[in-house]
């Protein structure tokens, strides 16, 4: 990650181009990438072993653990694009410990990309049906708060405030639509924080022994704040970094763990693109 | 006046408002008949204190005492319409919250008051007062008592949210756990009820030394200001040391159940108990994990408080009127107005003040003894009237019922319910105890079964294999000590004394909250 050849959509897939691109603005999780072209010429299964194996050590000595717990997520080389964002639609694998487990998880996601669900997405935007996909590894967050935001509201595309949703937890929870998020709007130019809606929080997304699993939130943190307005000022400035380099509204998803904000996700809002905002 | 309602127990109302309410009796706290004395007392001082407290709080009730038949019933009267009560409860609890989060600041902040409502009680010298005298300080006294409860109910509502908290906290993070499991993290703390325990073991050891009885003496100044009963008329362990000399003798014949290695060996679980909690939470959020770090020291630190607040207000602040009350008993015995200082007990105030100066009170007090044998016989129901509409629910009510307990199922034949308030399953004989000068003779390994218990019963927990009460719920003070002496215990079983057989062979499962009778 962060390096040139990572940053190629056609080599990596988007996802991961993307945040290659932007490590150098942002603190992206260390991880790398599985290219597209692996899965095109339909690896032997130890070879991909071997690749990813190779691939998890190197990370594992530069985060100083021998078996780093990621995060494995699809990068298909037509997602995350301005047209579409293919949010939700494909697996992502959380807290995956250990090169056997990693490859498994890598063969998943591309299992995935094979499944009904993603094909009626791709043939109703007219995407090519067998269009390959990177796969993204990255160390995991252990979020203890997360969420996304916009540089523009997703609902009025007033491009003044800047959306910022968050909740406690890992940000499946929020992504996936199972809990009712805070949402803070921000100002764009003064990064004044305009508005608070803090929600009753129903679940939460934490780190298990194997993976992750949603849990109920106490009842005596469910109607707390889930970020401090230092925090939401940081998200709202992070985005609009992310869409200055991207040249377009950006949609991230971060999270606030193991001592700072760190992007895990970053695209152009596709929901403007498509209403022609 | 409202008709009889049973012929065993007539009932009759001076306030026709009265018959409308539903009256129930505190079974923790006064199981037994009530004097006429300690029922004036414990209006002017202890209603009337808790009455303050209930409009400090914001409280949408009022309450009411009343002695029928010589047992004491209280009743909850609502001063405003339903929907206010909710919303008056919902701003009361969020208050309660935010007390609970300091609740040992809270009593930090007024335990040097209590203690001065005590040095002042102790510092007036009884014995050489004029009669005048006395009688004046007779009504000091009773306005420092009312200050006292006052303060106690400011700090125990707290504290017992606090503790509740805690517990509604963990059966959240660790669904499928108990509220057992959540107060093994919580128990162990240092205080005034586990250090009386401790004293007293300490006088076993150098029992028949030259050095016990200085020892002794030292003990009863300290832990000497309370009775068997929480009666003020009752007689102070420093008068009649029996129920003390009684425990150590048991402690000195039985050197196992060494009360300080035991709290050693709780240590050592609450630990454990804690790194596993906190390992289960590795992968949470770092602000869950701050809140459980949070209520856990505040649950241990009002555990500690619950203890101390009952040592300093329960125990002291009510010794120094019962101090009062019994020269002023003497008093009324060398006047002649009375034959003995125990029949002071059936006069109202101005009857023993009336008694002192030397007017005849035997009559008075020739009644209400007629009154107290002849409704010694009878089983006072537990509640009169109509059931009242659920009070509001909320958080603090949630508490105060884990306190209080709840009606358990009903019984079934050789098998009673309770709460589950200690976890252990031991087999042994039942001891059905009413008062504590009865339990003296309780042996190791048998099961203590009473109607409840108060922190003068304490050191019977170290010789108990299992204790059953009637009264309670997992939070009250039986169910504490059992826990901090590693003993089960059911509680709140409602007729256990009535239907567990005093000398049978009984089984009690104290995580289950059963009780069976295996032989009768």
């Amino acid at each position: 990650m962060g390096e040139a050849g990572c940053a190629e959509i056609l080599v990596t897939g988007g996802k991961a181009a993307a945040l290659s691109r932007l490590a150098e603005l942002a603190s992206v999780p260390p991880g790398f990438a599985i290219c597209a072209a692996v899965q095109r010429r339909r690896v032997e299964r130890d070879y991909l072993a071997d690749l990813v194996a190779t691939a998890y050590a190197e990370l594992g000595r530069r985060l100083g653990t021998t078996s780093p717990a990621v995060a494995v997520r699809s990068s298909g080389i037509d997602e995350d694009g301005a047209a579409s964002s293919f949010a939700g639609q494909h697996e992502t694998f959380l807290n995956v410990c250990g090169e056997a487990a990693v490859t498994e998880a890598v063969l998943a996601c591309w299992g995935s990309a094979g499944s009904e669900r993603v094909a009626s997405y791709r043939s109703a935007r007219g995407l090519d049906p067998d269009a390959s996909m990177g796969v993204l590894v990255q160390q995991l967050v252990v979020a203890d708060e997360a969420g996304v935001a916009f540089t523009a509201d997703p609902v009025t595309r007033d491009p003044g405030v800047v959306v910022v949703n968050a909740s406690f937890g890992l940000g499946e929870s929020v992504v996936s639509g199972s809990v009712t998020p805070d949402t803070y709007r921000v100002a764009r130019h003064s990064l004044e924080i305009l508005e608070r809606r803090v929600a009753a929080k129903s679940v939460m997304t934490v780190v298990s022994a194997s993976g992750v699993r949603e849990v109920p939130i106490p009842t005596l943190l469910r109607y707390e704040p889930a970020l401090t307005d230092p925090q939401v000022v940081a998200v709202a400035d992070l985005a609009l970094r992310m869409e200055a380099a991207l040249g377009a509204p950006a949609d991230i998803e971060y999270a606030f763990g193991d001592g700072g904000l760190h992007l895990l996700q970053c695209r152009p809002i596709t929901t403007l693109a498509a209403a022609g905002g | 006046m409202a008709e009889a309602l049973t012929v065993d127990f007539p009932v009759t109302w001076d306030d026709p408002a009265d018959a409308e309410l539903y009256w129930s009796r505190d079974l923790m706290h006064e199981p037994h008949q009530v004097s006429p004395l300690d029922f004036e007392i414990s209006e002017i001082a202890h209603v009337a204190g808790s009455a303050r407290a209930l409009e400090y709080w914001g409280l949408p009730t009022r309450r009411r005492a009343r002695l029928v038949n010589t047992y004491k019933y209280g009743a909850a009267i609502p001063i405003t319409l339903p929907d206010e009560a909710t919303a008056r409860v919902a701003v009361s609890d969020r208050r309660s919250l935010s007390f609970a989060l300091r609740t040992r600041l809270n009593w930090e902040e007024w335990q040097p008051e209590v203690e001065l409502l005590i040095a002042q009680g102790r510092a007036f010298d009884l014995g050489r007062a004029s009669d005048d005298d006395l009688l004046e300080h007779l009504d000091a006294s009773l306005v420092r008592l009312e200050r006292a409860w006052y303060i106690h109910f400011l700090v125990t509502r707290p504290t017992l949210l606090a503790m509740d908290q805690f517990n509604c906290l963990y059966l959240e993070l660790f669904p499928g756990s108990s509220v057992l499991k959540a107060l093994e993290l919580v128990q162990g703390e240092e205080n005034r009820t586990v250090a009386t325990g401790r004293e007293l073991w300490k006088l076993s050891r150098i029992l028949d030394t030259p050095a016990f009885e200085a020892a002794l003496d030292r003990f009863l100044q300290e832990y000497g200001h309370r009775a068997d009963s929480l009666a003020i008329t009752a007689t102070s362990w420093i008068e009649d040391p029996t129920t003390v000399l009684a425990q150590v003798q048991a402690f000195a014949a039985n050197p196992d159940r060494d009360p300080i290695r035991e709290e050693a060996r709780k240590l050592v679980r609450r630990e454990a108990a804690t790194a596993r909690a906190r390992a289960g939470l590795a992968g949470y959020p770092r602000r869950v994990r701050e809140l459980f770090e949070s209520w856990l020291r505040i649950a241990r630190e009002a555990t500690a408080v619950w203890e101390d607040h009952n040592f300093y207000i329960d125990q002291c602040c009510d010794d120094e009127l019962r101090q009062v009350i019994r020269e002023l008993a003497r008093r009324a015995v060398r006047s002649g107005g009375i034959d003995a200082v125990a029949d002071a007990p059936m006069l109202r105030i101005e009857e023993l003040r009336a008694a002192v100066r030397g007017v005849d009170q035997r009559k008075q007090v020739a009644i209400q003894r007629e009154l107290h044998e002849h409704f010694a016989k009878v089983a006072a129901p537990h509640a009169l009237g109509p059931p009242p509409a659920a009070p509001p629910a909320g958080i603090t009510a949630r508490a105060t019922s884990a306190f209080f307990g709840q009606p358990p199922p009903a019984p079934e034949p050789g098998l009673v319910w309770g709460t589950a308030a200690s976890a252990g399953v031991v087999r042994g004989i039942a001891r059905v105890r009413h008062h504590l000068e009865e339990a003296r003779d309780l042996q190791v390994g048998e099961i203590l079964v009473v109607p409840s218990t108060t922190q003068s019963w304490t050191p019977l927990f170290a010789l108990a294999a299992a204790v059953v009460s009637d009264a309670g719920g997992i939070l009250c003070h039986c169910a504490l000590v059992a826990r901090e002496y590693g003993i089960a215990a059911v509680v709140g079983t409602v007729h256990g004394t009535e239907l567990i057989p005093d000398g049978s062979l009984v089984e009690v499962d104290g995580a289950a909250g059963t009780v069976r009778v295996l032989d009768s």
